[in-house]
């Protein structure tokens, strides 16, 4: 999904904090349906609850300390270009966000009678005050509330107008809950009256909407966001083709690579831009600082805390909490800022910074809290995966044979299903003090390198991914080039006139997806039994 | 007796450097590592030895022997090119596999004890093998030794550090 600011930018005003009862049986039973978000299915058990339930006195690490950001990124492929984020000083001069309480988007159609107008009589209420959070289970608790914050009103992605359109779920295969519900995003009452569209909470990349309806939070999301900003630049009369080549190149360009792909695109005509959004599918996510020509799939939040590096070029160490709460603080969105050899994103003319605060860019004219992070990051690491329904049998059993035997415990070794390990990809030669400094499993697994070359967040190598949760997720491989576990064990895909069920891009018809060939001279009991043990983990 | 000997080796490497001497009719190196609780197996092959060894002078004897990394099969390409990385043999810089006896001693009939200097990715440690010598001119040693202590990849929940290698080598008649 594609973050960004557009020109019809709302204002967004400072509010009264003042709420009032809801007078209305029918709204009040409406609006409990809904209020508390979408219910995610997050089994835990009573002893963990009571663990979390103990007096709890959280120690809140600085994000932006300036020994530990140092060594929090790895450089980028490109070395000379590897970001410089902005000062402690800037960082802390941006004013913190505040949580006003949001609400539930409806479909069209399946908004309860009176929501809309129920919405607003609604005082703004502020939803975050750590002065409040007594025990742990309070933290992760309000960290879900941020985690479902917008922290952009004023149509960054998607407007008002856009979610009250039929349309735009027709056109867009919009996924839906059971109970009507657009996850993605919310309404915000900031001002009483004024009931605003919100983008650009974690939830809207990270919630995924299985077939049946229901809700998982925190894993692979599966929101056509960027489908729908094609959409949006096609029917938006407000806005126009340079305000759409100035977003794309703000999201995307990385001039410091030679012949910059995303350079070139974001100078084509809106058309042109559209397709290349339009070419994502659900499951993969043109964040800022990706391709859209290479796009990443969507990670999966659940069992984050195991990881050792973020992002799918391992860009973000992740040494502790502490480092969780600098990856969300740079992804939402301070990496618009950094200095890229020069290229700073939203910078004034891609130079310079701004004031601190006076951005224009959704995401980089204020930031959260330090409490704010550290709930978000507490939220992030106790979300827990679905009950499986998967059950091991003799099958799986002979597929975990297959498994070990074929040597994929090497990269994706139990019990993380992962080693936590960066491979390099095609193209990059890894620095002998890479070898020393990070987790490097030297050699290329042959996938599309152009993530890991091509992008401001490309180091040269791809994470290697967790197996957990395959069962509930998809698309596969860094790009979301195949849709099912099944086509990853496909042969087929190998051949030039294989068509791609994932991403391949706008335009493209036919493509072999090379690259991971693991597997794909297995028998057929074999593979059967290998994609049945997978759905087990 | 002259022989030529050869080694062995482990997880899955492998390269040719060194031609094979002309007495040797056969040799085999196996090796055995436990990974994810199933053993996996692995061959090097196109050693190298200059052994001198007379029975009636074991504690004369010397054996010296290389085995290129580039040779390494376990069944699995991917894994046999990794192993050839730094992170495993780095066989850039260490193409070889080098044994040097330092000491052989009888220990019964045919039978003996050789101690040995290892060279792997550079790094020497000493090692005893056992090791018979039949009528047929074909010697079988045994040894186990840590992957650890060569640098050879990273402590690992899955994968064992001990590394079982077996050796046998068939000379030519009258070598």
């Amino acid at each position: 999904m594609a973050r960004h600011h557009l020109p019809r930018r709302l204002a967004w005003l400072t509010l009264s904090l003042v709420m009032k009862p809801i007078s209305s049986p029918l709204l009040l039973l409406a609006a409990a349906g809904l209020f508390a978000g979408v219910a995610a299915y997050t089994p835990r058990s009573g002893g963990d609850l009571a663990q979390l339930s103990v007096p709890f006195t959280p120690v809140i690490p600085r994000t932006w300390d300036s020994a530990a950001m140092a060594t929090a990124e790895l450089p980028l492929a490109t070395a000379k270009a590897s970001p410089r984020h902005v000062p402690a000083k800037y960082y802390y001069q941006l004013p913190e966000r505040v949580a006003y309480k949001n609400y539930p988007v409806y479909a069209p159609g399946r908004e309860p009678q009176g929501y809309w107008e129920w919405l607003k009589k609604q005082e703004p209420e502020v939803v975050f005050d750590p002065a409040k959070l007594k025990t742990e289970a309070d933290w992760i608790e309000a960290g879900e509330l941020l985690f479902d914050m917008p922290i952009d009103v004023d149509g960054a992605v998607i407007s008002t107008a856009d979610v009250r359109n039929p349309a735009f779920y027709t056109d867009n295969n919009i996924p839906l809950t059971k109970d009507g519900i657009m996850p993605y995003a919310r309404y915000v009452v900031a001002e009483k009256g004024k009931v605003l569209t919100g983008n650009l909470s974690c939830g809207m990349c990270h919630t995924r909407v299985e077939k049946n309806g229901v809700v998982l939070k925190g894993a692979q999301g599966n929101f056509p966001g960027d489908a729908a900003t094609g959409w949006v630049i096609r029917h938006a009369a407000d806005f126009p083709e340079p305000a759409v080549q100035f977003v794309a190149g703000a999201l995307f360009d990385a001039p410091f690579v030679p012949n910059d792909p995303n350079s070139q695109l974001s100078r084509k005509a809106r058309a042109e831009i559209a397709a290349a959004f339009e070419a994502l599918p659900p499951g993969t996510n043109g964040r800022q600082g990706t391709s859209i020509l290479f796009p990443p799939s969507v990670p999966d939040l659940i069992g984050v805390k195991e990881r050792t590096y973020l992002d799918h070029g391992g860009l973000a160490r992740h040494r502790g909490i502490g480092d969780m709460m600098r990856y969300i603080a740079i992804n939402q969105a301070m990496d618009f800022l950094a200095d890229y050899d020069g290229y700073i994103p939203v910078g004034v003319k891609h130079k310079t910074l701004p004031p601190p605060g006076k951005s224009r860019f959704a995401g980089t004219f204020d930031r959260y809290s330090e409490a704010q992070l550290y709930a978000l990051a507490k939220y992030v690491y106790s979300l827990q995966p679905p009950t499986n329904p998967n059950k091991t049998s003799a099958l799986t059993k002979r597929g975990n044979q297959v498994f070990i035997r074929e040597g994929c415990v090497s990269c994706h070794t139990p019990p993380l299903y992962t080693n936590n390990m960066l491979t390099p990809v095609d193209g990059f030669v890894v620095p002998d003090d890479h070898l020393r400094k990070y987790d490097v499993f030297d050699i290329s697994v042959g996938t599309d390198p152009g993530y890991s070359l091509n992008t401001r967040r490309g180091t040269g190598y791809y994470k290697v991914p967790s197996l957990k949760g395959v069962w509930y997720r998809g698309p596969f491989l860094h790009d979301g080039s195949l849709l099912t576990l099944n086509d990853v064990l496909d042969p087929n895909r190998l051949r030039a006139d294989y068509v791609p069920t994932g991403f391949r891009g706008a335009g493209v018809t036919t493509k072999a997806v090379r690259g991971h060939e693991f597997g794909l001279e297995l028998t057929a009991a074999d593979r059967a039994a290998l994609l049945a043990f997978l759905q087990t983990i | 007796m002259k022989i030529l000997l050869a080694i062995w080796l482990l997880l899955g490497l492998g390269a040719g450097l060194l031609p094979a001497g002309p007495a040797v009719e056969e040799a085999e190196i196996r090796f055995q590592i436990v990974n994810a609780g199933l053993t996996v197996e692995g061959t090097l092959t196109g050693l190298e030895a200059d052994v001198q060894f007379d029975p009636a002078h074991p504690e004369l004897a010397t054996i010296r022997a290389a085995v290129p990394v580039s040779s390494i099969r376990t069944g699995i390409g991917f894994r046999d090119q990794h192993l050839q990385k730094p992170d495993y043999f780095d066989a850039e810089k260490h193409p070889a596999i080098l044994l040097q006896s330092t000491a052989i001693r009888p220990t019964g009939r045919n039978q003996y004890e050789g101690q040995f200097r290892l060279t792997i990715k550079g790094i020497q440690h000493d090692v005893t093998m056992p090791f018979t010598v039949s009528a047929t001119n074909e010697l079988r040693g045994q040894l186990r030794l840590r992957r650890l202590d060569f640098n050879l990849g990273r402590p690992s929940s899955i994968l064992a550090d001990d590394v079982a290698v077996s050796i046998r080598v068939r000379l030519a008649k009258g070598s």
